[in-house]
């Protein structure tokens, strides 16, 4: 041991903190969730063995990003893979469950080689594991082989983030894990990733090439674009959100892309700028696809289904899990005055600015990423559109539908929280992005005195640029629109003139649920418009 | 004192067993002497660690760190196997597949083997190290036929074959090696003891030639691809228990008198000759392993050529060199023994259970032995190097020792081929320990004996994995110290 020049030791600082925040935040309602989800499903000995998973699972990602030394972070990274296998064939007489599993470790597997190897070319150089060592022993390392470190440990961590093309796992792992264990997975094990990219790439090793963040953006509009499109064609509800990972993490990336192209060209505001975009991000998601997984469990455990094609009319009997997916739809599709429109925005303007400010060919590239993330947008609300559409309006397609129960007191609960934070971290915008400037500033080791992102406690404002946003105003505006219209109807129309009638009906008589809108007609514009890429085929059955 | 408790008991508990009508009882007495055994094991560890030198009769045994170190390892797997043994065999007395009478045949064989492998760690003189690594050819080839079937009698001839071939080559690199200690050496002496002393004299060039011959004649036995192919036929047939043996110590021994022939010929020829070649053997073998686990059917083969896998990565810590290097070929030589013999155990138990040892037969082992199943599971994330498992850390020590000294081409090949053998380890167990199980298989507990011998070794694996306990880091360095030289 003494050999390797390592001891244990625990790391608090900035970048560290803030991921530790993100799990305690996500892992704390998806445990109070797994009380009423778990119930009923397993045996009471499951239950014990899901929660000393659930246990094994947190502190392990606990561990992964307070550890202070490479040997401490791969013990811990190991224990988290290996532990969420554990998860994800947690139904383990399912056939699918087991190959899920394997290809989940095997992937994962591979990536952590890649980790090894870039640690071990760091040690050479640093003759220590330790983090402070390493990053003294940067200086020394030669450029070139800093760009085969780099490579490594984006393929290494890629792997697990799930960009393009690596994210094969995670369409298959994600939806078979249970569904407390999935919003943790998708909503932070991932983001994990981006914590090792971070800390390795950026505050380790140092940015090297402008080709670095170059080619992180250019992975992050494909994973952007794959996963929503992916997302779009799919009826599975907890494999559309697992898509819907692999797009957000490359709304994350492109913000952190960004953030390592602005460094390069020596724009530290709007480096700052990108980086916290890309952060806020991260918390965003990792809150609004908590939210929208653990109402996915709610409706499977309710159905015993997670086809969409054979689930509507949910609102009625599921009106608290129907609010909350309603909720962390309208996030993830960034509608204001919700988490979620504030970090695209802020991400939007990074590449506005950045596009201004810099010169010749990146004009035109960094309007393609502003361009890119906003068709995603897009599709991502058209998806939502969809997924909250078909599963909870509309009359019930299958007969498990109808005798569907409402969620349980804890998952409740659950579903109150995360919506709350969606809310909170819309409108405290202001607030919480100076906390955020002073993470990106630590990572950068920039001083951020001077930088202000916030006029007061209520608005965002650009520096350098006329560019305000405050989601309290929208709020209050929004509250208005809304307060005026529900008045007017009752004004003008009076209680009277409402009539409630069969749902979906279009003054036809006698439609039932086989001649209602379904999810593949909904999305079959798509699949026209994007088949150069889906390359879909028809076949007759007989 | 202890060398003769060490080798007394194996010996005296043989004898024993002749006289012996109920096997299972003896069976209970055998562990305790086992105990015994690796009390003693563990005494003379803790002296040699505080510098005491043990007491030895004559010149004919040698006992130092290092000797002692593997003395642990044989005694541990021992214990573990001989407790393991208990309801092994009861069950297949019980069953009618053994008579009482051969069931006690069998301890004696057990024992016999025990005191062979002791030997070859003790003695000094390498001709008679060469004689006692051939008993334990001969005596574990009536284990690995135990059962007298046609494929268990085949492989106990492959084994025997195979071995004796390839020792005899070693035989030449012994006679070669006393050729040059005689001819510039300047004595006539067999004894290892008096070669290290003259060893700086020796002509380079015989010395090559005889080490060539001992590797490949040791590496045979040893396992080392590609002289490994009695070892998956041999490891599958055997007794379960006896194939924990095999895997876990029985390579392990040849590997010793590699080890000691190394450090003799590293100090006439410069060391990275001796290098080289551990480096090139340990990689085919890792090679090897890789693409035979991928398209593996049987449980007991996997886990065999696994053994061919570790072996190789012993072999490559020791060619990558360094402290580090050889600090974790050896830990890894501890590690490994551990691991397999968990998973040749507890792989035993299921095949048992099932009838059969092909894998897409058995399924959803966790179902119907829930102990066992977890056990397995985990112990296969060991083997295949995950942490918080003991041999991810020495693992990661070699890789470290490659990259430091700068043999990046082999670094890079061992990630790859571990990384695929990962794949391998859990594609198989994953579908061998989940699933459904077959409608024709009964949940019934598992045997006390088996339960504890397992989780005795899982502890081991855990407890090394978190960190190594600081005397057994003491006992490895000084055993580093000496094949450093």
């Amino acid at each position: 041991m003494n050999y390797l020049n390592t001891s244990i030791s625990l790391l608090f600082d900035p970048l560290s903190l803030f991921f530790l925040f993100v799990i305690l935040l996500v892992s704390v309602p998806s445990a109070i969730y797994s009380i009423g989800y778990l119930k009923g499903q397993y045996s009471s000995g499951k239950i014990m063995l899901g929660w000393l998973l659930f246990t094994a699972f947190v502190l392990s990602m606990a561990l992964v990003v307070t550890a202070g030394n490479a040997l401490m972070f791969l013990i811990a990274w190991e224990i988290m893979s290996m532990v969420s296998y554990f998860l994800v064939i947690f139904d383990h007489t399912h056939e699918k469950s087991v190959k899920a599993g394997i290809i989940y470790i095997v992937m994962t597997h591979i990536g952590t080689t890649f980790i090894i190897a870039s640690f071990l070319i760091l040690f050479k150089y640093a003759g220590s594991f330790d983090f402070a060592a390493f990053k003294s022993a940067s200086r020394t390392i030669p450029p070139n082989l800093k760009h085969i470190i780099f490579l490594l440990l984006l393929v290494g961590f890629g792997t697990k983030a799930g960009i393009v093309p690596l994210h094969i796992w995670l369409p298959y792992a994600h939806p078979q894990a249970p569904s407390h264990i999935s919003s943790i997975m998708s909503g932070v094990m991932i983001k994990t990733a981006i914590y090792g990219m971070l800390r390795f790439i950026v505050f380790i090793l140092g940015i090297e090439g402008i080709w670095w963040g170059n080619l992180i953006l250019i992975l992050a509009l494909l994973s952007c674009l794959v996963g929503v499109i992916y997302a779009l064609m799919e009826h599975d509800l907890k494999r559309l959100l697992a898509y819907h990972s692999v797009e957000n993490i490359g709304i994350i990336l492109l913000g952190i892309g960004a953030s390592m192209v602005f460094f390069k060209m020596n724009l530290p505001v709007l480096a700052v700028l990108s980086l916290c975009a890309g952060l806020y991000h991260l918390i965003n998601h990792a809150i609004f696809k908590g939210l929208l997984f653990l109402c996915a469990g709610a409706v499977y455990k309710a159905t015993g289904t997670r086809n969409i094609e054979k689930l509507g009319g949910l609102i009625k009997m599921m009106p608290w899990t129907a609010a909350a997916f309603l909720v962390g739809s309208l996030a993830i599709s960034a509608i204001p005055p919700l988490n979620g429109f504030v970090s695209e925005w802020l991400t939007l303007q990074a590449f506005f600015l950045g596009a201004i400010s810099s010169p010749g060919g990146y004009k035109v590239f960094f309007s393609i990423c502003a361009s890119l993330l906003a068709l995603t947008g897009g599709l991502a609300a058209a998806c939502f559109v969809k997924a909250f559409g078909i599963t909870f309006l509309a009359l019930p397609r299958s007969k498990g539908v109808t005798e569907a129960k409402e969620a349980t007191l804890s998952m409740k609960f659950a579903f109150v929280f995360m919506m709350l934070l969606t809310v909170l971290f819309g409108l405290a915008a202001a607030s919480i992005i100076k906390l955020l400037v002073k993470v990106s500033g630590f990572i950068f080791s920039l001083n951020t005195g001077g930088m202000n992102f916030s006029v007061n406690n209520f608005s965002l404002a650009i520096p350098q640029s006329e560019v305000y946003l405050s989601t309290p105003l929208i709020a209050i505006v929004f509250a208005a629109i809304a307060g005026i219209c529900f008045l007017c109807v009752h004004l003008f129309a009076g209680r009277s003139k409402i009539t409630s009638y069969n749902t979906w009906d279009c003054g036809y008589y006698n439609l039932d649920a086989r001649t209602e809108y379904t999810a593949t007609a909904f999305s079959k514009p798509f699949r026209i418009a994007f088949n150069f890429f889906l390359l879909p085929y028809r076949c007759s059955q007989a | 004192m202890e060398l003769v408790f060490i080798l007394g008991i194996p010996l005296c508990l043989a004898i024993a067993s002749l006289f012996v009508r109920r096997s299972s009882l003896f069976g209970i007495f055998n562990a305790f002497g086992y105990l015994a055994v690796l009390c003693v094991s563990l005494r003379l560890s803790f002296e040699i660690t505080k510098g005491v030198t043990p007491f030895i009769p004559s010149t004919f045994f040698h006992i130092d760190a290092l000797s002692a170190y593997f003395i642990f390892l044989i005694a541990l797997i021992n214990f573990i196997s001989s407790l393991y043994s208990i309801g092994y065999l009861a069950s297949d007395v019980k069953e009618g597949a053994i008579t009482e009478r051969k069931a006690s045949g069998y301890w004696t064989l057990y024992n016999l083997f025990a005191f062979t492998m002791f030997f070859v760690t003790v003695v000094n003189n390498l001709g008679i190290m060469w004689v006692s690594i051939e008993m334990t050819t001969l005596i574990s080839a009536f284990l690995v036929g135990f059962y007298n079937t046609k494929k268990s009698i085949e492989a106990a001839w492959k084994y025997i074959i195979i071995c004796s071939a390839g020792i005899v080559l070693a035989f030449l690199g012994t006679i070669l090696l006393y050729y040059t200690v005689s001819r510039h050496g300047g004595i006539n002496s067999l004894n290892w003891t008096d070669i290290v002393s003259v060893a700086r004299n020796l002509d380079p060039r015989v010395t090559k030639i005889a080490f060539l011959f001992i590797l490949v004649g040791y590496g045979t036995k040893a396992g080392l691809a590609p002289m490994h192919t009695w070892l998956p036929d041999a490891h599958s047939q055997a007794l379960s228990p006896v194939s924990a043996l095999l895997s876990g110590v029985l390579l392990k021994t040849a590997f010793y008198a590699i080890i000691r022939f190394m450090i003799i010929v590293n100090k006439c020829v410069p060391s990275h000759y001796t290098q080289n070649l551990f480096i090139f053997f340990g990689i085919v073998s890792l090679g090897v392993a890789a693409g035979f686990m991928l398209v593996q059917k049987d449980i007991k083969r996997l886990l065999a050529y696994s053994s061919v896998e570790h072996i190789g990565i012993i072999s490559i810590g020791l060619g990558f060199g360094g402290i580090l290097g050889i600090y974790g070929a050896l830990f890894h030589a501890f590690n490994h023994a551990v691991t397999k013999a968990l998973m040749f155990l507890g792989a035993g138990s299921v095949v048992r259970k099932y009838k059969t040892s092909n894998m897409h037969l058995i399924k959803g082992v966790i179902n119907v032995m829930p102990w066992t199943g977890v056990i397995l599971i985990l112990g296969a994330f060991a083997l295949a190097g995950s942490p918080p498992f003991s041999i991810f850390l020495s693992e990661i020590m070699i890789l470290t020792a490659g990259f430091q000294q700068g043999f990046y081409t082999g670094a890079i090949l061992f990630l790859l081929f571990v990384g695929i053998i990962f794949a391998a380890i859990i594609y198989h167990f994953s579908r061998v320990i989940f699933g459904n199980k077959p409608q024709t298989i009964t949940v019934t507990h598992g045997q006390i004996t088996a339960k504890l011998s397992l989780i005795l070794l899982l502890i081991l694996i855990l407890v090394f994995g978190i960190s190594i306990p600081v005397f057994f880091d003491k006992f490895i360095v000084m055993a580093v110290e000496i094949i450093k030289g």
